[in-house]
């Protein structure tokens, strides 16, 4: 091998160092869409109801009244890419849980009116908005 | 000579009977006339036609006789009504409106809180629709007639109201002849009431609404409907009815064809196989659950659903396990859907509140082998949402012993949401002590979010201690608006009782 030959070898070596090194501590990851989810619980016997929760509008075509409602916003989640990207959080959003009481179980004959009263709201835990970035963009402060 | 001239005279009765048979038809013609102007007659009244008054006339002019005619003298007598005790009765449409009335009016006293006013009239809104129900046979057609009119532009409140009368019409319709229908083997009656209702359900919401809380989860839906059920999924898949509605309808109908023996479970497994490939989200639905509940298939489903790898369709399939499947299965389930969903609480809720001890027992197992933290995260979640002692017992042995930090923020959540000062208080503070809590803004974000459940408690103190903590930590920009927005919702000014320290 020439002096040349090494020296080229050597210089493309030296290149290939960072780049190894940034492909290894990539975690290949990419965001994906989890769409808003309202799960409601068991229903009790009870009139119909209509609530807005998280700017979800529930209500009024479940049987009777559910026992809890849990609204899980839209979201993101990190899955494998083949792709050399990682994601960012951008933020969070609560996963609510609503639960519901029969005010009036007395009264059932024509259930005219609200009895299926909103009782409180929970905040269950919290799900990530997350957007995908090359991993050669440098990842952001904390603040 | 003339031919002799026969002249045969008939006698006089027989010559005078036509002139008195003309005279007692002009009578009776003219006594018509005159009591049919008569405003107090009863031709006034509605429930009478013109032609039962006439015969009622002729009648009694027939009785009294001709002479009897003649001696009258003409002006008019009272009649004494005898059937006034007898008035008539109301259309089906009219005891409707009557029952409408009825339930607004227990609704206004019942808020007003005049309890005794409000069970009164309730009363007799279960008298009306009893007689009602009594008096139409066919109250079911009268219903769905009514319901036909219905339309979803309406502000009109008895609208809702007639819906909710007409829906306990139906309700109570659907149960008397599915009973006939049980006890005869002959189901002529029931079956073309239940097509109606399929055919009208897609003309308005409210209609829509109406007929699946008569018919979702109900023993109605037959093979006959089977046709009419695909038709409203096609109806969906165009947007043109509920997708909700048209899938309810078809598990239902799915539901009581294998209980009828209508189908068999194989016959409907083997259906299923062939729609879960189908397109239509309802179809797909219907499909999964029926091979989810035969533990021949469920692995074969579970593998579907970790090929498919959709979100939503894993989401909509976990709920149905966790309210449908025996808990043990379920909780199968949704270990294994975890790993095209990694954190999905939501129906670890619902199977908590069905069996928050086999939750229990599950985290227990993973917290002595320290495997899983995402798995045992959403136990905590299920069982922590449950009204029972072990919800506090199993989130505070999590709080305090798991290795996990995002179990011990989920045990965090769960403490915080039982509205118990203290309690809420002490997890919030015990998860801030853990420095890999403390010094990452992602998991303080989570806090952040926990510290909502002290503001919907009305925890002001511990809100106040709480919020100054976690001023001076490093939180995401997002966070710290959020937790500021909480303290000027819950403190005068948004001030904490001492300032917080810089952050590190």
């Amino acid at each position: 091998m020439s002096s040349r030959s090494l020296l080229a070898a050597t210089f493309a070596g030296l290149l290939a160092v960072p780049m190894l090194a940034q492909a290894a501590s990539c975690p290949e990851e990419k965001a994906r869409h989890v769409p808003l989810d309202v799960l409601y619980g068991p229903s009790q016997a009870c009139g119909g109801f209509t609530y807005t929760i998280g700017g979800v509008q529930i209500g009024a075509n479940q049987k009777g009244c559910p026992l809890f409602v849990i609204v899980t916003p839209p979201h993101e989640i990190a899955e494998p890419s083949s792709q050399q990207t990682r994601v960012q959080v951008t933020g969070t959003s609560p996963i609510t849980m609503a639960t519901f009481t029969c005010t009036t179980t007395w009264i059932l004959f024509i259930p005219i009116g609200t009895s299926c009263t909103l009782d409180k709201t929970i905040q269950t835990g919290t799900v990530q908005s997350l957007i995908t970035v090359s991993c050669n963009q440098p990842p952001p402060s904390d603040n | 000579m003339h031919a002799p001239t026969l002249s045969i005279r008939r006698p006089l009765g027989a010559r005078l009977f036509p002139a008195l048979f003309l005279g007692l038809a002009l009578g009776i013609v003219v006594a018509t006339a005159w009591l049919a102007m008569d405003p107090a007659g009863r031709s006034g009244d509605p429930s009478h036609s013109p032609s039962q008054s006439a015969m009622q006339v002729a009648l009694s002019i027939g009785a009294q006789g001709i002479g009897a005619e003649s001696n009258t003298p003409n002006e008019r007598q009272p009649v004494p009504d005898h059937e006034a005790g007898a008035r008539p009765l109301a259309s089906f449409e009219a005891t409707v409106e009557q029952l409408v009335t009825l339930g607004m009016q227990i609704a206004e006293f019942a808020q007003q809180d005049e309890i005794d006013a409000a069970k009164a009239s309730d009363q007799e809104a279960r008298r009306v629709f009893g007689e009602l129900m009594e008096r139409f046979q066919d109250a079911g057609e009268h219903g769905l007639a009514m319901l036909a009119c219905m339309q979803d532009d309406t502000v009109d409140p008895r609208d809702r109201g007639c819906c909710i009368v007409l829906k306990l019409v139906l309700d109570t319709e659907l149960a008397r002849r599915d009973a006939t229908a049980t006890a005869a083997a002959d189901r002529s009656r029931i079956d073309p009431l239940v097509q109606s209702l399929l055919e009208i359900m897609p003309q308005a919401s409210a209609i829509a609404d109406t007929g699946a809380q008569v018919l979702v989860e109900r023993p109605y839906l037959r093979l006959v409907h089977e046709p009419a059920v695909l038709g409203l999924v096609r109806l969906a898949a165009a947007e043109k009815f509920s997708r909700e509605h048209a899938t309810k309808l078809l598990l239902t109908l799915w539901d009581n064809l294998q209980k009828n023996g209508e189908r068999s479970s194989d016959e409907l497994s083997r259906l299923a196989l062939m729609l879960l490939v189908d397109s239509d989200p309802s179809q797909r639905t219907a499909a999964c659950r029926q091979l989810l509940s035969d533990a021949r298939y469920r692995d074969l489903v579970l593998s579907w659903l970790r090929e498919r790898n959709d979100p939503k369709v894993t989401n909509e399939i976990a709920g149905l396990a966790a309210h449908e499947l025996p808990p043990a299965e379920a909780l199968h389930v949704l270990r294994e859907l975890a790993t095209i969903l990694p954190r999905f609480p939501a129906p670890y809720i619902v199977l908590g509140f069905r069996a928050p001890e086999l939750l229990a027992d599950s985290y227990r197992e993973l917290l002595a082998s320290n495997t899983q933290p995402g798995w045992r995260s959403d136990l905590i979640t299920g069982i922590g949402m449950t009204k029972t002692d072990l919800a506090i017992e199993i989130a505070q042995l999590a709080l305090d012993n798991d290795p996990s930090v995002d179990v011990r923020i989920q045990a965090m959540f769960a403490l915080t949401s039982k509205r118990q000062e203290g309690l809420a208080e002490r997890a919030l503070q015990q998860v801030l002590d853990d420095p890999r809590i403390a010094q990452d803004p992602l998991r303080l974000a989570a806090v952040v979010g926990a510290l909502q459940n002290l503001e919907a408690g009305g925890c002001i103190n511990a809100l106040d201690r709480v919020g100054q903590r976690l001023r001076g930590l490093p939180l995401a920009e997002w966070s710290r608006q959020t937790l500021e927005a909480i303290l000027a919702r819950s403190l005068p000014g948004g001030q904490t009782s001492i300032p917080a320290a810089l952050p590190r």
